[in-house]
This record gives structure tokens, C-alpha cells and sequence, in this order.
């Protein structure tokens, strides 16, 4: 039975209408786990040299025995995040002639196909068979590799068990991450010290294979404990989301925002939409990302202190980048509504486009804020960039929009999750990118320093100069594909 | 208030709608029925300019409706889910559409007085999104939301679907009310022939996008539209 049940979502997955209505999806999201794969792969291969780099005076396997404490934690919080709650898709078969024992098997069994597992083989693999393997011998390589694959089952059952327990409540995930988190970070300043814990353990295991039993019976504890969970859980109630909510106020200035005429009331609406919709939030916070980058990027002979152009691009665009690809597809379930009411055309732009500004200046602001710790040089460049994503790429993102908008689920997980996405989207990386080289090394070759920014600045202020002929503009493009923009996100 | 000339939409070969001729006075109440596939909902949203025409045009108040965007400020509809907004409370869009609408909050509030026994205490002041009701009361919700502002036209593709016996008869004495004391002009279908007669002085039937009947109601308008369906 729990064969006919996985051969299902085998099926399921591969007849899943995302997929089957675009190849181009598909191929983009195998792209984006293949690239992920790679990652893994190289950082693997490179993990010997990396920690020989990291402290050249220590023996690198202590050294990487007592980090994996910090991988594990950092596990744990991803997979907390990242990890989906199993019991969501079994509904249809909960009145069939299939025992819950068997359906909790299966929802287990299923879970057990995810990246994490897959990621501990390829990072390790190389360091356990090249470096432990030639210590301490092939077997104890095995030994150490199985240990922590081993470990991140124990993870991946934990995880399942929390979502459990919380049942959709968010404290107990959220206070288990925030105390992990804290934990790596006061370790990192040095105010504790739990290195030694993995350090010792794994090198114990090291000279002792027999422990390699304790991860693994563990991990079949929390199994039985998960799965006797499950099934206490297999009830609609406990398999539909929580719904009651606890609040549904809306911050003062959202409110006051909504008695701003219409484009006010569609921009606070907007908001209510980031906020109550898990992909559109996800892929918002996810610009909190590209801002860390300034930091990662002006560390020595970073692309921060090479081509600071890039840098300031794609900071004072950092939120704009991820969310205006989709700019219409996150109103897909009810643009038909928006379309029919007395809304003009006009003002929607101007919601959407007001939107994008505030995304902008709150990318600026946060980057700024930034850069006056590391490199307060650079700001004007900054500010600069951020006239050419404002006056530029805003008008330059929604066009793209009303020529590729697609249906998407708003409400969906945001990970691996690339519905919506096609040809539009990849061609706006080419602006992105070629922008920032050929102000540095074309304009500024024939013109003089800082002149290829200074232009695309001017052109910049140009386009917010232009606003209302450009806004007309888009309207009207809107209005002339309106129909084919409405039959591509009904369906 | 409407007019309807050579109107087809064409899906690859087969029309989904293909009308000669059709007038809607200002103030009728239009019944459309019809079995799947017939081209209802279809050509409610030709109406409301959500699909576009193959041929022929439709005017709203003499006014071609993919031309001119003016009979959104007189026109609530409610066609299916895609007119909520789903991760809204009923409150919430309900004050999304008055605002549109240009109506004050204390309008709204007496306004939806009139729907009390109608929401049966199962919409209001509940603390949840719309996607998380059951599809009786999003149903609800669509329907009063179209209500707002007293629209002089109002579209609702099968509104007495999804909801409970008592609402159903609720729903019948609102919708004559409404016809009779503001003279709003009602576009109404449904599969219940016996509701459709009841709220709806004209009858039409659409099989296959064509118009097969047009009758007014009578005492034997549902005796004729059974044995026809039969």
C-alpha cells in the first residue's frame, strides 16, 4: 500500500499543473537544484583547503568536528524553515480503506526524499574518504560519513515532530530558532564555547565505529515518537491550517494609507497581501539577502572595492528585484475583481509603481545604514544607483510584467518554488548586470571616472521627471494586452 | 441598458457564445440558465469586459464596454471566487469596495444592517480571512460585496449555489427587494429553475452559446423551462 501511495505523489509531482504548464518552469527549478547540487559538490571539494585557511595551526578534522556543531544548528534552523509540514496532502485518502498506521508510514517515508540528506553526502563525502579515510583508515570514513548522515535523519525527524507538536503555532519553532541562532552567534564572539562538544564526540566516534549505531537508534526513537504523533493528528481539523486568527489589525500607517484615494487604498492592500501571503513574504524577506551581500562584498578584494557600481545596483534594488518580476501574478486569484471594479488603469500603475519606490528607498535606507560601518566612501554611489533602479528599472519591471505576467500561487512556500517565472525574468538580469560594467568600463573609459554613473543617474531622474507620460504609457500597454493578461493568470 | 450585436467568442472552432441580438431594459431582471458548458458565465464576463469579444460588441448604457471603462462606477458583479480577495477579512473588503465606491464607513455599517439574518452571525466580527470560510460564506460575501453602492446594474453568476436552504430564501427575498425598491437592473444566473422564475422577469436560455428561448415570467414559465430541460 505505501508503494501505491508513493508511486501517487511520484505521479502527482510530475502531472502537477505548474509543471505541466511550463517546461520553462520546470527546467528553471531542476536548474536551480542542479546548481544547488553543484554548490554543495564544490564546497565539498574545497573543504580541506578551506579550514587548512580557516586556522592553519589546528588539526583540520578537530577543527571540522567541532564546526559541525554549527552546521547542525544551522540545519536545524533551515530545516525548521525550509522543511514542509508533512500531513498536508494525504486528505483524499483519509476516508479510503488505508489504516493510519500505513498513512503516517507513508507521510514519513515520503519526507525522507528532501535536500538536506543529499547535501551532508555531497559536502562530506570528499573530506571523509580523502583526508579521515587516509588517517584513520576507509572504514572509519564510512564510519564518520554514516554518523553524520546519521545525525541530519535525527534532524529531519526532530523537525517533523516540532511542526507536530506546534501544530502551526508559531512560538515553539520560532523560540527554538531564535535560542539556536543566539547560541552560534555568542559562540562566534567568543563569549562561549561549545566547539568542544562535537570535537569530542566525533572523535570518539572516530576510534569507536560501534557508535555509529547511536544517531541512527535515535533517529528510529523520534520516528515511532512522529509517527505516533501523525497519527493522533490525521483528523481534517489538525490537517487544514490553523484558522482562526489572533489579529487582523493593520498598522495606523497602512490604515491611514487606505483613506488616501484609490491608490493609496490598492497600495495598502498590497501590503496586506506581503504580509498575509507566504511566497510574496518570503520573497521579500529574501532581499534581506542581497543587502547582507554589501557586507560579504567589501571584504578584502571583494566585488565590493572592484565594481562597487554592481554592488550599489543591486542593494538599492534589493527588495524591487525579487518582488516586481511578479508585480501582477501575486493579485492572480482575484485580478478579475480588481478588473471589474472602478478602478482606473492609471492608478493601478500608480499603486504599483509607489510600491516599488517605497521598496526601493527602504533597500537605500538599509543599505546606507550599512555602509556608514563599512565603507562610508561609497554612499553617493549608492545614492546614485538607486536614482537609476527608481527611475529606470521601476517602469522598466512592470513592462516586463504586463508582457510575461503568469498565474502564481501567492500563498505558496516561496522555496524551490520558481511558478511564474519565464523568459522575462532572465532577460531583465542582462540590464542588471551589463549596466554597472558598461558605465565603469565604457563610459567612464571615453568620459572620465564616475561619469558612466553620473549619466545613468541623470537618466535616471529623467524617467521620475517623466513620470506621468510614462504612466500613461503603461496603462495604455496594460489596457491593449489587458485580456490576454487576464486569461494567463486565470489559468 | 444593455445592448447586444452579433456578439461570438470563439474557443479554436466552437463558439462559447454567439448572440444575434439581445436587449436588456434598464430596471429588468435577466435570468440566464442554461446546462454546463452553455456559455453563462462566459458571456457575464463579455459583459464586465473580462474576456474579449471575437465579434460584435456589447454596449452598456450606449457605451461600448471595451471602449470605456464608465460602467464600472454603476455595476457590482460577482462571478466566482476570483472576485474576493482572499486574504482580506469580510470586514476589510467589504470597506475595500465601499471606499471604491465612495461610501463612508457609517453608510457601509448601516448598509450591511440590512444583510444580518442573511450573514446568520457567520461573517462578521469573526476574526478570519475569507480563504478560510466555507464556500456558503464566501459565496455571502461576494454577493453583498457586489451589493455596495447600490449599483444600477448587477451581475451574479449562480448565486444560490453553495448556500443552505435558508439562505437560498434569503437570498430570493433580497434580490426581489432590491429589484423592486431600487430598480436595479439584474443579470442573474442559475441551475434552480424554480429560484430563477421567482426573482427574474425574463427568462433566458442559452444552449451551446445560442439563444434557444427568451420568455417573460409566468405562471407556466417553470412548467416550460422543466419540460424543456427534461
Amino acid at each position: 500500500m505505501i508503494f501505491t501511495l508513493l508511486s501517487h505523489s511520484w505521479l502527482s509531482f510530475w502531472r502537477s499543473k505548474s509543471l505541466a504548464r511550463s517546461l520553462g518552469t520546470a527546467i528553471f527549478t531542476w536548474l536551480m537544484v542542479a546548481i544547488m547540487v553543484l554548490y554543495a559538490l564544490g564546497l565539498g571539494y574545497m573543504l580541506e583547503e578551506l579550514l587548512v585557511k580557516l586556522a592553519p595551526e589546528k588539526d583540520s578534522i578537530k577543527l571540522l568536528n567541532g564546526l559541525l556543531l554549527f552546521y547542525w544548528m544551522f540545519e536545524l534552523v533551515s530545516r525548521i524553515i525550509i522543511q514542509k509540514n508533512v500531513t498536508l496532502n494525504v486528505q483524499h485518502y483519509l476516508t479510503q480503506r488505508i489504516s493510519s498506521q500505513s498513512l503516517a508510514h507513508f507521510m514519513l517515508l515520503k519526507s525522507w526524499i528532501n535536500l538536506f540528506l543529499l547535501i551532508t553526502v555531497l559536502l562530506f563525502s570528499r573530506f571523509a574518504f580523502h583526508k579521515i579515510a587516509l588517517i584513520y583508515g576507509v572504514q572509519q570514513g564510512w564510519v564518520w560519513l554514516l554518523f553524520l548522515l546519521g545525525v541530519s535523519f535525527c534532524l529531519h525527524h526532530l523537525v517533523i515532530l516540532i511542526h507536530q507538536i506546534s501544530k502551526g503555532r508559531i512560538w515553539l519553532p520560532l523560540g527554538l530558532s531564535i535560542i539556536t541562532v543566539a547560541t552560534i552567534y555568542a559562540s562566534f564572539l567568543g563569549h562561549i564555547d561549545i566547539l568542544f562538544i562535537t570535537e569530542g564526540v566525533m572523535g570518539d566516534v572516530l576510534v569507536n565505529p560501534f557508535l555509529l549505531l547511536t544517531p541512527y537508534l535515535i533517529s528510529l526513537g523520534l520516528y515511532f515518537v512522529t509517527h505516533f504523533f501523525i497519527k493522533k493528528n490525521l483528523l481534517l481539523d489538525n490537517l487544514t491550517q490553523n484558522v482562526s486568527i489572533g489579529n487582523v489589525g493593520v498598522p495606523s500607517w497602512v490604515q491611514y494609507l487606505n483613506t488616501k484615494g484609490v491608490v493609496g487604498q490598492l497600495f495598502a492592500l498590497e501590503v496586506r497581501l506581503i504580509w498575509r501571503n507566504k511566497r510574496a513574504r518570503t520573497t521579500l524577506i529574501m532581499g534581506v539577502f542581497f543587502l547582507f551581500y554589501v557586507v560579504i562584498a567589501f571584504q578584502r578584494n571583494g566585488i565590493g572595492e572592484k565594481l562597487p557600481e554592481f554592488l550599489a545596483m543591486l542593494s538599492t534594488g534589493a527588495f524591487m528585484i525579487n518582488y516586481a518580476q511578479l508585480i501582477f501574478s501575486w493579485e492572480s486569484f482575484y485580478i478579475d475583481m480588481i478588473m471589474a471594479n472602478d478602478i482606473s488603469i492609471k492608478k493601478y500603475m500608480k499603486s504599483k509603481i509607489f510600491l516599488l519606490f517605497i521598496l526601493n528607498s527602504i533597500s537605500l535606507l538599509s543599505s546606507v545604514i550599512i555602509l556608514i560601518f563599512i565603507n562610508p566612501k561609497i554612499i553617493s554611489t549608492f545614492l546614485l544607483w538607486y536614482l537609476v533602479n527608481t527611475g529606470l528599472f521601476i517602469y522598466l519591471f512592470i513592462w516586463l510584467a504586463i508582457l510575461g505576467a503568469k498565474r502564481i500561487d501567492s500563498n505558496a512556500s516561496a522555496f524551490f518554488n520558481y511558478e511564474g517565472i519565464n523568459i522575462s525574468q532572465f532577460l531583465i538580469i542582462i540590464p542588471y548586470v551589463a549596466l554597472p560594467v558598461v558605465a565603469r568600463f565604457v563610459i567612464d573609459k571615453y568620459l572620465g571616472v564616475g561619469m558612466g554613473t553620473y549619466i545613468l543617474a541623470g537618466l535616471g531622474v529623467i524617467g521620475i521627471l517623466l513620470f506621468k507620460p510614462i504612466v500613461d504609457l503603461l496603462a495604455k500597454s496594460f489596457l491593449k494586452r489587458k485580456h490576454k493578461i487576464l486569461v494567463r493568470l486565470r489559468d | 441598458m444593455i445592448q447586444i450585436n452579433k456578439l461570438r467568442k470563439l474557443y479554436g472552432k466552437s463558439a462559447a457564445v454567439d448572440i444575434e441580438s439581445l436587449k436588456i431594459a434598464s430596471g429588468e431582471s435577466f435570468g440566464l440558465v442554461g446546462n454546463n458548458g452553455a456559455g453563462k458565465t462566459t458571456l457575464f464576463k463579455l459583459i464586465l469586459d473580462l474576456n474579449k469579444a471575437t465579434n460584435g460588441e456589447i454596449l452598456v448604457k450606449d457605451t461600448p464596454v471595451a471602449l470605456n471603462d464608465e460602467w464600472k462606477s454603476f455595476t457590482g458583479s460577482f462571478l466566482d471566487e476570483t472576485f474576493l480577495i482572499n486574504f482580506l477579512t469580510p470586514e476589510e473588503y467589504f470597506d475595500f469596495i465601499a471606499q471604491l465606491q465612495r461610501i463612508t464607513s457609517q453608510e457601509l455599517v448601516t448598509f450591511l444592517t440590512i444583510f444580518k439574518d442573511f450573514f446568520n452571525d457567520e461573517i462578521l466580527g469573526k476574526r478570519k480571512y475569507i480563504r478560510d470560510m466555507s464556500k456558503g460564506n464566501q459565496k455571502k460575501i461576494g454577493i453583498v460585496g457586489s451589493m455596495i453602492g447600490d449599483p444600477e446594474l448587477l451581475i451574479l453568476d449562480e448565486p444560490f449555489s453553495n448556500l443552505d436552504p435558508s439562505s437560498q430564501i434569503k437570498l430570493k427575498q433580497l434580490l426581489i427587494d432590491q429589484q423592486k425598491n431600487n430598480g436595479t437592473t439584474m443579470l442573474i444566473s442559475s441551475h434552480d429553475l424554480s429560484h430563477i422564475t421567482e426573482v427574474c422577469e425574463r427568462i433566458v436560455v442559452l444552449e451551446k452559446g445560442k439563444i434557444v428561448k427568451d420568455i417573460f415570467s409566468n405562471d407556466n414559465a417553470l412548467e416550460e423551462l422543466e419540460s424543456y430541460f427534461a
